[in-house]
C-alpha cells in the first residue's frame, strides 16, 4: 500500500499527522488501562492501510475511529477472559483475586466501562459530536445510541461516586 | 456525583500517556500493513490470539456453510485476518451454523449471549426476554449443550474442534411466541437494543419481508462486480433504497437485514463513487451476499426504522439485468464465487 496523494497535495501521511491528535484521544478513550493507546491507534491505521490509502477515503477519521473501536473492543473481550481465568486461579490457591489484577492504574476504575460506553461518552459529552457520529464510531443506531449514552453515563457516575466514597472512606480511617 | 466530573475523568483519560511522532507511527503502521498477514498469524502475543482463533472458526464455519447448503460461499473468499469485517460478522456466521432449531420450528428466534455474559447477565436476559408480549416458552441453552451441539455439527473436523474452546461459544436463549408477528419481534427487537453487549447476536424465523430483501440485495451484489460505478449507485439508488424504504415505511420490522452489511454496503455506493476500488466492489458484493444469506436464515441484527437510508429515489436508465434475481443463493452469483472479482 502506498502513501499515496489524496488528490488535494497531502499524502496520507500529512492526512494522518493532522488527524493524529483527535484520533489519539479517541483511542485513550477506547483503550483499556492496559493498552497503550499509541498501540491501538497504530494497530488500527496498520488494519486501515491494509486495504485502502487513507486519501482514498471520504472520511478516513470517522473510519478510522470506527476500527479503533473495534480492536479495542475485541481487545477486551480477550482480556476480560484473561482476567477471570487469573481470578480463577486465585480462588484455586486460596489468594485474593485483587492481587492477581494486572491493570491497577488511577484511571483503571473506568475499565468498569466498557469501551463502546467509554467512546460514547466521550465523544458526546466531551468531543460534543452529534449522535449521528457516535452512531458511526460504534456502528449501531442513532436510537440506539441514545440508549448507550443514557446507560453509560449512569455507569459512569456510578463508578465515579463508588470511587469517590472509597476515596473518602480510606481517608477517614 | 455529577457530569461535570465525568467529564473531567474522561478527558483526563483522553489525555493520558505521551503522544508519539505521528510520523513515525504512521511509517511503522504502513509497514505493518503489509505484514499484518504475518503479524497476526504468529503467537507473538495474547492481545491477538482471540483475532486468530475466530478467523480459523469463521474460514471453517464458511466450509460448513457450504457443505450444509446453506450458501454460504461468499465466506470462502472472505480475507481470514479481515478483523474490521470479522469483528462484526463472526457472530452471524455463527448463527447461521446454529439457527438449527428455528429452521426444524423448534424455536420462533434465537437469542445468543455475549460469551464473557456472567450468571447474573443470564438471569437479566432471561427476566427480560419472560416479560416480552406473546411470550409462550424458552429454554435455555447452556455451555455444556451449546458446546455438544457444536461438537454434533462440526463431527469429524478436527481442525475445528481444536480451534474453539468451549467457552468461546455464546449460550443462548430459544424462544416461542405464542403468536410470533409484528408486534411481538418489535417488542423482541426493541428489547435486544435494550439489552445492548449481553446479546452477542439473534436469530428469529424469517417472514416474507425478508424474502424480498433477499431479491433486492442481491441485485447489489451483482451491481457491485458487472456493472460501472453509474449503474451501481444508479441501481442501489433506486431500486434498492426504495424497496428498503418501502418496507420500512410499512411499518413491520424487518428482522433479518444485518446492520452493517447494509452500512458497508450503503458506505461504499453513496460516497464518492469514482473512487470505488476493485476491492471495495469486492467486499460490497461479499457483504450483500452475506445479507442474503442472513434474510435467508434470520440471522442479525434487526433492521429498524432510524437506520434511515435516506438516499431518495432516481430513475433508472440502464442496469444490466440480473441473472438470478429469485433463488437468493449466494452460490449463483458470479459476484461472489472468486476472491478476485473485479480486480
Amino acid at each position: 500500500m502506498s502513501s499515496a496523494d489524496d488528490g488535494s497535495g497531502r499524502s496520507g501521511r500529512e492526512l494522518f499527522a493532522d488527524l493524529y491528535p483527535r484520533l489519539r484521544r479517541v483511542a485513550a478513550v477506547a483503550a483499556p488501562s492496559d493498552l497503550d493507546p499509541d498501540d491501538l491507534l497504530q494497530e488500527a491505521l496498520a488494519r486501515v492501510l491494509r486495504h485502502s490509502d487513507l486519501g482514498d477515503l471520504d472520511h478516513p477519521e470517522a473510519y478510522l475511529r470506527r476500527t479503533i473501536v473495534n480492536v479495542a473492543s475485541n481487545h477486551n473481550r480477550s482480556r476480560g477472559r484473561e482476567r477471570r481465568a487469573l481470578i480463577r486461579v486465585a480462588h484455586a490457591a486460596g489468594t485474593d483475586a485483587d492481587a492477581v489484577d494486572p491493570y491497577p492504574s488511577d484511571l483503571a476504575l473506568l475499565d468498569e466501562l466498557n469501551t463502546e460506553d467509554r467512546v460514547a461518552v466521550y465523544l458526546a459529552d466531551v468531543e460534543r459530536r452529534p449522535a449521528s457520529e457516535v452512531a458511526d464510531a460504534l456502528d449501531i443506531s442513532t436510537v440506539a445510541v441514545r440508549a448507550r449514552l443514557s446507560r453509560a453515563r449512569r455507569r459512569l457516575r456510578e463508578v465515579l461516586a463508588a470511587s469517590a466514597e472509597a476515596t473518602f472512606e480510606g481517608g477517614a480511617r | 456525583m455529577n457530569d461535570r466530573n465525568a467529564e473531567t475523568a474522561l478527558r483526563a483519560l483522553a489525555d493520558r500517556g505521551s503522544p508519539r511522532d505521528p510520523g513515525q507511527l504512521y511509517d511503522e503502521a504502513l509497514a505493518r500493513s503489509t505484514t499484518l498477514d504475518v503479524d497476526l498469524s504468529s503467537s507473538d502475543g495474547a492481545q491477538r490470539s482471540p483475532v486468530r482463533s475466530r478467523s480459523r472458526y469463521i474460514a471453517a464455519a464458511a466450509a460448513v456453510l457450504v457443505v450444509a447448503g446453506i450458501g454460504g460461499a461468499a465466506w470462502l473468499n472472505r480475507s481470514d485476518d479481515d478483523s474490521v469485517e470479522q469483528l462484526n460478522t463472526d457472530g452471524s456466521v455463527f448463527c447461521q451454523v446454529m439457527a438449527g432449531p428455528i429452521a426444524e420450528g423448534e424455536a420462533d428466534a434465537l437469542v445468543y449471549l455475549d460469551p464473557d455474559a456472567s450468571a447474573a447477565d443470564v438471569e437479566q436476559v432471561e427476566e427480560a426476554l419472560m416479560d416480552l408480549p406473546g411470550f409462550a416458552d424458552l429454554h435455555y441453552v447452556d455451555d455444556e449443550e451449546t458446546w455438544a451441539a457444536f461438537q454434533d455439527i462440526f463431527e469429524g473436523d478436527e481442525a475445528m474442534l481444536e480451534s474453539v474452546r468451549p467457552e468461546q461459544l455464546p449460550t443462548s436463549f430459544q424462544l416461542t411466541f405464542r403468536e410470533f408477528d409484528g408486534a411481538a419481534k418489535a417488542a423482541l427487537r426493541d428489547e435486544i437494543q435494550r439489552l445492548g453487549d449481553l446479546v452477542y447476536d439473534f436469530s428469529a424465523r424469517s417472514e416474507e419481508l425478508d424474502r424480498r430483501l433477499v431479491d433486492h440485495v442481491g441485485l447489489i451484489g451483482y451491481l457491485a462486480d458487472h456493472s460501472t460505478t453509474y449503474a451501481w449507485n444508479q441501481g442501489f439508488r433506486s431500486v434498492v433504497a426504495d424497496r428498503f424504504e418501502e418496507i420500512l415505511a410499512g411499518g413491520e420490522p424487518v428482522d433479518a437485514g444485518l446492520r452493517y452489511d447494509l452500512a458497508e454496503v450503503q458506505r461504499l455506493v453513496t460516497t464518492d463513487f469514482e473512487r470505488i476500488s476493485p476491492p471495495e466492489r469486492t467486499a460490497a458484493a461479499e457483504a450483500a451476499a452475506r445479507l442474503v444469506e442472513r434474510a435467508e436464515t434470520g440471522c442479525g441484527l434487526v433492521v429498524d426504522d432510524d437506520f434511515g437510508l435516506g438516499l431518495g429515489g432516481e430513475s433508472v436508465t440502464a442496469i444490466e439485468p440480473m441473472p438470478t434475481t429469485t433463488s437468493g443463493t449466494a452460490g449463483t452469483w458470479p459476484t461472489t464465487t472468486s476472491g478476485t472479482a473485479g480486480d
